[in-house]
């Protein structure tokens, strides 16, 4: 045998184990496929990877639904809010109306074949624009396939006149003939409130839309201080259902309002409700409840490197908004989650954790806890880029400032010690950053302190303060470089 | 000799150029000693070592600074060289060069002239003029105003890309337009140059440039130079047609050195062994017979007068357009998101170093490289008035930070002299002053800190009744940084601005 001859035989032998191999690794695979089925693997194994977890399409027909006690509608775990459609690239800000229809109409119908089958929007909502682009979503689906939220923004201080032509405008822009979940938008104060649904009548106008079948279930959403819940639930109405801010960050630790913000709020003269206390409240008043925020504007699906790491050493296929999901939509009376999707990837990885849902083991609750203390020792701003302190009268870009601080924080490149072995990259990488990210009459240090944003933040955040103490920040470490 | 000249003159070529336009301030540092090692400068900063080891290489082996170290000469060489490639391509396959350069008589009146003006400028403190002259300055001017944004806009394609794969390494940077008259300067210098250059090799170099005047004087009696063995040449006349100073007269075998830039084009191309660089021989010293008096262009001479004067007049007052910063929100424009507009000062603001107006605009040469060097954006060129083409702050872009002394770290004229930033922290160059009524306080009726919070010194209080608090300034504490008016939210001008000292103090 020659050499060549040699090697052609070589590779048929090689050739042959390969097909070997193949077949083994394929049978393999079908029957650790069968066992999965059957539900006889072991869970170590699976732990993290079965099928419709990270891998592939989401299922189309897995959605976990939860019964509307009133109504009896079967709503979607999964709550499609309409904050934060893809945004052109000429305007990225949340207050921008420059939505990416294209996109955003893909999101909807993806959705919606998916399961999820409740939208909520606001006539606020990328100035008015999002129930625009909502409306003519869904307009191209059959109507008893979804339901639709929209609300009456009471801070915009209507009269009845303003608010019945809102109202009708409502209907306009959504393409619809009637509402089936409206609600009192973000509620904050109480003279707000008896201002403008009392005195000025609105309440009574829109018990009566409900009357007549344009409104199915009435509602309101919550954001404010405690004397505000005190009195809403007090009052003689019935309201339907209730939409509040749910998240672990805010539900598992007490959070303890720094000195300086509580001297802001003496100021102000409110008392914001404590996440748990007002918590208890709604349970209390056995309201369904739709959640808002479960990701904290999304602080909590990008968390930073330490606490992520606790996450995923548990389930290491699992996003981190996947837990914070499956944490909300465990809790009592939870009938929908909202979630404020931009881009594909965010819906998928929603849809698998709720496609079907399964509530947080005892286990996975104390890993979330413990990946909270974390992410809670680091010193990040609350802020969730809703974009209510927007626009700022004298340019500051607030919530693009918040995001690149926290951002720096979260992945460990904030300059902390000259000393500091990194100091000379982070230094650098903060700076550069913020070059890019905020532009230069947009910055911290231009702030004025005129607190006219300070009444609009859900989230109590002392922005004045915060922006002072960022500009002096950057100010130093440009000084000391 | 050639090939030496040529990569050292590359070398100092793209470092001064590198000075210029480099943003990241990295090589600032290697480089400034380029900027030291100029003629004026020298003279200026009272650099004696400097001037007399210049002066001794001149005397030693001619004008070799001219061909080396000069920057704005390098740059005609370069031009010349496209001219001659163009030359080249066009005679298509024949390998000899078309005979570019002839012979000339130096023009000495108009370098005599041109010399004393130059001098008479420095003397009787007129900037303009023996800024616009001096030749360091000049390509300073250019590289400044016409080579560094689009270096800028290279690097700021560089920072996009590096954003892209989430790198550091390149940082955007601001570009903007640092002053009018310079840029105008620039553009009319480039032209004539460029013009001469491509047309007859190193004009400007012999007769206007003061430098090149003042070089010629030592370099008449250099010890080294191309002198033409009489016995060997035989008068063809290749030496002339390199010589783009066109000193050399092949007719005559004689060698001008008070114009000779030590080039060495000449010593390579002769191939009668009648070229030498070599010391004073006896047979040198043949007296110059009358020669046919070649007749100056004088069409050319008109243009070129035309073109001087027209730079020197042709200046135009910058009314700035404020600049539309890229506000995002389409139906609420915001005021304090547009650049603010340039105030108009009694007393220009001058860099920390510069120890008063007088000393400043008597030495600095408006070469630009405080204003390239400026890592605040702080720096501009003054558009009008004695100091025009010198640099001054401008607080539109942003501040003079307490810790930096860039600008005084590379001025070569020692118009801005060396500090440290101890010294610079309390010095004061300039003081604020409040004007009330565009105060958003007043106007807005807002509470405003930005001014008091912001201010490095900490020289700004707030007095008043209640929330609306109103900025007083403490001008004994005030360094003249410029942070209040930078920052400051009312449009068009700042309510709080800043005035230059004519003599900077110590607080």
């Amino acid at each position: 045998m020659d050499d060549h001859e040699r090697k052609q035989k070589e590779s048929f032998v090689s050739r042959r184990a390969l097909f070997k191999g193949a077949g083994v690794g394929v049978a393999g695979m079908a029957a650790a496929y069968a066992l999965d089925k059957v539900g006889l693997l072991p869970d170590a194994l699976t732990r993290g990877f079965s099928a419709n977890k990270g891998f592939g399409e989401p299922p189309t027909d897995k959605m976990t639904y939860r019964t509307h006690p009133g109504s009896g509608d079967k709503i979607s775990l999964l709550g499609f809010g309409c904050m934060r459609f893809p945004m052109l690239p000429q305007a990225t800000s949340p207050g921008g109306t420059q939505i990416d229809e294209r996109a955003a109409f893909a999101l909807v119908d993806y959705a919606l074949a998916h399961g999820v089958n409740y939208f909520d929007t606001a006539y606020t909502y990328h100035r008015g624009i999002s129930e625009v682009v909502m409306g003519k979503a869904l307009k191209r689906h059959p109507r008893e396939t979804y339901f639709v939220a929209t609300k009456m923004p009471g801070r915009l201080l209507p009269t009845l006149e303003q608010a019945k032509e809102m109202f009708e405008t409502q209907l306009e822009r959504t393409q619809l003939e009637y509402i089936d979940y409206y609600l009192l938008h973000n509620l904050q104060s109480v003279d707000v409130y008896q201002q403008v649904y009392e005195k000025n009548g609105v309440l009574e106008y829109l018990l009566e839309q409900k009357e007549k079948g344009r409104i199915r279930n009435l509602g309101w959403s919550f954001h404010g201080d405690e004397a505000m819940l005190e009195y809403i639930l007090s009052r003689d109405v019935k309201w339907d259902f209730a939409q509040v801010q749910l998240n672990y960050h805010d539900l598992m630790h007490q959070y303890i309002t720094p000195p300086a913000l509580a001297a802001m709020l003496d100021a102000l003269q409110v008392v914001p409700a404590q996440t748990q206390w007002m918590y208890e409240k709604v349970l209390a008043a056995e309201l369904p409840l739709i959640v808002m925020e479960p990701l904290l504007g999304g602080r909590l699906a990008r968390l930073n490197k330490k606490s992520l790491a606790i996450l995923q050493e548990e389930r290491p296929q699992d996003s981190a908004a996947s837990w914070a999901i499956r944490y909300v939509a465990g809790l009592p009376n939870v009938l929908t989650v909202l979630s404020g999707m931009t881009y594909m990837e965010h819906l998928q990885d929603n849809i698998r954790t709720c496609a079907p849902f399964t509530p947080l083991t005892e286990k996975e609750s104390g890993v979330l806890k413990s990946a909270l203390d974390v992410f809670l020792s680091a010193d990040n701003i609350r802020c969730t880029r809703c974009g209510y302190c927007m626009p700022c009268p004298y340019g500051i870009d607030i919530p693009e400032v918040f995001t690149h601080y926290n951002n720096c924080l979260d992945d460990e490149l904030l300059p902390k010690d000259a000393r500091h072995a990194d100091y000379v990259q982070q230094r650098r990488a903060y700076l550069v950053s913020q070059e890019r990210d905020v532009p230069e009459l947009r910055r911290a240090e231009r702030c004025t302190g005129c607190n006219k944003c300070v009444k609009q933040c859900p989230q109590y955040i002392n922005i004045p303060q915060e922006m002072a103490r960022l500009g002096k920040f950057v100010e130093e470490l440009r000084v000391k470089g | 000799m050639k090939y030496i000249r040529i990569l050292l003159a590359t070398i100092s070529f793209v470092g001064l150029a590198l000075l210029f336009v480099d943003l990241s301030g990295v090589l600032a540092p290697y480089f400034a000693f380029l900027g030291k090692w100029q003629l004026v400068p020298a003279i200026l900063s009272g650099s004696a070592i400097t001037i007399v080891l210049l002066l001794l290489l001149t005397f030693l082996l001619g004008r070799v600074y001219c061909s080396v170290l000069c920057p704005l000469g390098i740059l005609q060489d370069g031009i010349s060289r496209l001219a001659s490639l163009d030359i080249m391509s066009e005679e298509g396959g024949r390998k000899r060069r078309k005979k570019r350069f002839t012979y000339a008589r130096g023009n000495t009146l108009l370098r005599a002239l041109a010399l004393a003006l130059f001098v008479v400028a420095l003397l009787g403190g007129i900037p303009l003029l023996f800024g616009l002259l001096e030749p360091y300055s000049a390509f300073g001017r250019i590289m400044g105003t016409l080579f560094a944004p689009i270096w800028g806009v290279g690097n700021n394609v560089l920072a996009d890309v590096a954003q892209r794969m989430d790198s550091f390494a390149f940082a955007p940077v601001p570009i903007w337009q640092k002053g009018f008259a310079a840029l105008i300067g620039a553009v009319a210098t480039l032209a004539v140059i460029a013009v001469l250059a491509w047309r007859n090799g190193r004009t400007w170099c012999n007769t206007i440039c003061p430098v090149g005047a003042a070089l010629g004087l030592v370099g008449r009696y250099a010890v080294l130079r191309p002198r033409i063995d009489s016995a060997q040449c035989v008068s063809c006349g290749q030496c002339e047609a390199v010589c783009k100073a066109s000193c050399m007269s092949a007719k005559e075998k004689r060698v001008d050195a008070s114009r000779c830039v030590a080039c060495f084009n000449c010593l390579k191309v002769c191939r009668h062994d009648a070229l030498h660089f070599m010391p004073s021989g006896k047979k040198s010293h043949t007296p110059a017979p009358k020669e046919p008096v070649k007749q100056p262009n004088m069409a050319r001479r008109a243009a070129l007068t035309g073109l001087v004067s027209g730079v020197a007049s042709g200046v135009v007052t910058l009314a700035a357009a404020p600049l539309k910063a890229a506000g995002r929100d389409p139906d609420a424009p915001v005021p304090a998101l547009t650049r603010k507009e340039i105030t108009a000062r009694n007393v220009p603001i001058l860099p920390p170093g510069a120890a008063g107006l007088h000393f400043f605009e008597s030495r600095c040469t408006g070469c630009q490289l405080c204003v390239s060097a400026c890592p605040n954006q702080v720096l501009r060129t003054l558009d009008t008035g004695k100091g025009m083409l010198q640099p001054t702050l401008s607080f539109e872009h942003g501040y003079c930070r307490v810790n930096c002394v860039a600008c005084s770290a590379v001025c070569p004229t020692g118009a801005i002299r060396p500090i440290t930033p101890a010294e610079k922290a309390s010095t004061q160059i300039g003081r604020a002053y409040v004007r009330p009524e565009r105060c958003i306080v007043t106007t807005d009726k807002v509470k405003c800190t930005v001014c008091s919070r912001n201010c490095p010194p900490g020289a700004i209080t707030l007095v008043g009744e209640g929330e609306l608090k109103m900025p007083v300034v403490d001008n004994e504490r005030c360094t003249g940084c410029g942070a209040c008016e930078y920052l400051c939210p009312s449009r068009p001008l700042a309510a709080i601005y800043l005035e230059g000292n004519r003599e900077h103090r110590k607080i």
